[in-house]
Formats: structure tokens, sequence, C-alpha cells
């Protein structure tokens, strides 16, 4: 794991981190959502500061590179939680649409 | 029927607005509460019939609507069902708007005692706290249920973050003055819960308990099942651990 990467790693959780914090001061961010963001970037920071995990895990699971299982890591994570959002978007929208109609019938 | 007795009692959920003397708002949110709204709101009436009362209706399936009009009770009704938050922070809004002094949580399910509310007033006027909780252990000791461990735990940890002993968060029982609800009115992160408490003493905000006793939830189902338990738990934690240093 190349030492770009790993600075890159620990940079970005840091972002992430400056971006969580001002977004929970704004209230502007739910207590879960935010827990989800916090670990995932304590994730990064983790993986950058001991690179033997991803060393051993790519080892263990038969990866050409260290960095590639990162990459896979960090992509099946955002693939769940977009899985996740979509579900949430098509219940928001389906509330969305009862609240306009509840207004419109003038319930 | 007990009902209102007319003549000594004006309230402004009769509609006597100006002539009413109550400064105390009692809300109680109902969720599909169709077995227990009635006794409720009847016990409400014959126990405590100087406070002014509403229901807030959060999108209701089942009969609670209708029978909160064959009551003649003053309800606001949320067209889609929004969990009670947001029926409190609307409950907050309306107290504020309408300038009650203080707003009072109250269990439809007929779990919390119409007779504890006068006592729960008292303290606020007497003290001047800014929230008092209607606490089920602040004499009596918590039983080793799963429920009081949580409990517990919450406890500890409010005491360790803001240096207050909260002897019942949990409690859905509590008292909000006028600069708390009006906190509530524009900060929509702020919930009715312990994490919310929390941060309320952190800010200087006063809040004390007075010893109530509860029943069981008097029938219909409760918002609780395991995994909403742990949801729950889970939600006070992190927001007591993390998001607290943040705000």
């Amino acid at each position: 794991m190349s030492i770009t990467l790993r600075v890159l790693l620990i940079v970005s959780a840091a972002v992430v981190l400056l971006f969580v914090v001002r977004k929970l001061k704004k209230s502007q961010m739910q207590a879960l959502d935010s827990l989800f963001w916090l670990l995932f970037s304590l994730s990064f920071v983790i993986l950058g500061i001991f690179p033997e995990i991803a060393i051993a895990c790519s080892a263990l699971f038969g990866f050409v590179s260290p960095s590639n299982l990162v990459f896979l890591y960090v992509i099946a994570v955002l693939v769940v939680r977009d899985f996740c959002n979509s579900l949430r978007l098509a219940k928001l929208e389906e509330r969305l649409n009862s609240l306009a109609q509840a207004v419109a019938l003038d319930k | 029927m007990i009902a209102c007795s007319g003549s000594t009692v004006l309230s402004r959920e009769n509609g006597a607005r100006l002539s009413s003397k109550s400064n105390v708002l009692i809300a109680i949110p109902a969720y599909n509460e169709e077995e227990c709204i009635e006794g409720t709101v009847k016990e409400l009436r014959s126990v405590a019939p100087e406070f002014d009362f509403i229901i807030i209706n959060d999108g209701s399936r089942d009969r609670t609507a209708e029978i909160c009009d064959l009551l003649g009770c003053k309800v606001i009704t949320m067209p889609i069902n929004c969990g009670l938050t947001v029926g409190f922070q609307t409950a907050a809004r309306y107290a504020v708007d309408h300038e009650y002094d203080y707003m009072i949580q109250f269990d439809a399910d007929g779990q919390h005692r119409p007779e504890y509310l006068s006592a729960l007033v008292e303290k606020a006027v007497n003290t001047g706290s800014d929230i008092v909780i209607g606490s089920r252990f602040l004499t009596v000791r918590k039983d080793k249920s799963m429920r009081m461990v949580g409990s517990r735990m919450i406890t500890v940890l409010i005491k360790i973050l803001t240096g207050h002993r909260i002897s019942d968060p949990t409690s859905g029982f509590r008292l909000f003055s006028r600069p708390v609800l009006e906190r509530y009115y524009y900060d929509n992160t702020l919930n009715p819960e312990p994490e919310s408490l929390a941060l309320f003493l952190k800010q200087g905000y006063s809040v004390s308990e007075v010893q109530v006793s509860m029943r069981e939830r008097q029938g219909g189902e409760s918002y609780l099942n395991p995994v909403k338990s742990m949801q729950y738990m889970l939600r006070v934690f992190v927001t007591l651990l993390i998001v607290q240093w943040f705000r």
C-alpha cells in the first residue's frame, strides 16, 4: 500500500470529520447519520495508520494489491449506503405524496 | 358522563379563550389510541379540569379522530404519521403561539395519572425550574429488568456529562416552561427525550423532578418493540456521547 494512499485516507477522514462537525453544529444532520460518517472516516484512519490490516486481508482473499481491497471496501460500503438511501427516498416520496393529497383534499 | 362542568370552568379548549385562567397546556400525542383516549380524556376532565389540553392526532388510522370529535376535544391533526418528536414539536409551537407558560407532555394510553399534574406545575412555579420530570424513581428504587438497566445507564451517562442526576430520564411525563418551548420552536433536532434533557442541562437550564406513580398502559399497543428499543438506546447513547460535544 503506497504512502500516498495512506496519507490520502487520513486526510479524507479529517475532511469528512470537519464536514460532519459543521453540519452537526448547524443542527442539519441526524445523530444516527453522523454516526455512520464518523465510523466510516474512523475506518479510513485505521486503514491509513495500520496498512498491515489491508495487506493481511488482501493476502487472505488473493487480491493483487492491498489498495484494490481498500477501493473495494469503500465502494461496497457506499453501494450499501446508496441502496439504503434509495429506500429512504422512496418512503419520503410516498409521504410527500400523501401529504400533498391531504392538503389538496383539505383533510 | 363527566365532561366539563360548564359554569365554573372556562377553558380555551371549550372555545372560551380570553376568559381562560389556565396558563398550562397539556399536550397528548396520540397514534392509534382508540382503546385508551376516551378514558384518558374523561379522567383529565374530572381530575384536572383547571388545565387546558390538546390532543395531537399523529396520523392515526383507527377511530382516534372520531372519538376525539365525539368528546369535543381540541385536536391538532397531523395528516401523516410523523412520530412522537414531531407531534411534540407541533404542540410546543401551539403552546408558544397561544402564550401558555407551561406545557406538560402526557400519554394518551393512561399510564400517566392526572392527579400529579398540579404537583409538576407547583414544582415549576416554586423552584423556577425550566423542566420538571414526573419521576417514578426519585424515592423508589428501580427494579432489575432490562428496561431499567437501560434507564440506569442513561442516568449515569447524564450524570457524567452534565453533573446532574436525573432519576427517570425516560419518563414521558414532563413539564416544559416557555423558554424551553421556544427552543423547540426553532430547533427541530431537539426531541422530548433524554439526550435533549442533557443538552438543556449543559446549556444551563434547570431540571427538577417530582415523584409520581404510573400505571401500566390501559390498552392498545406500545410504540416500543425490542428492535425499536435497541434503536432508541443506540440513538440516545450516540447523541449523548458524540453529538453533544459538537453543539
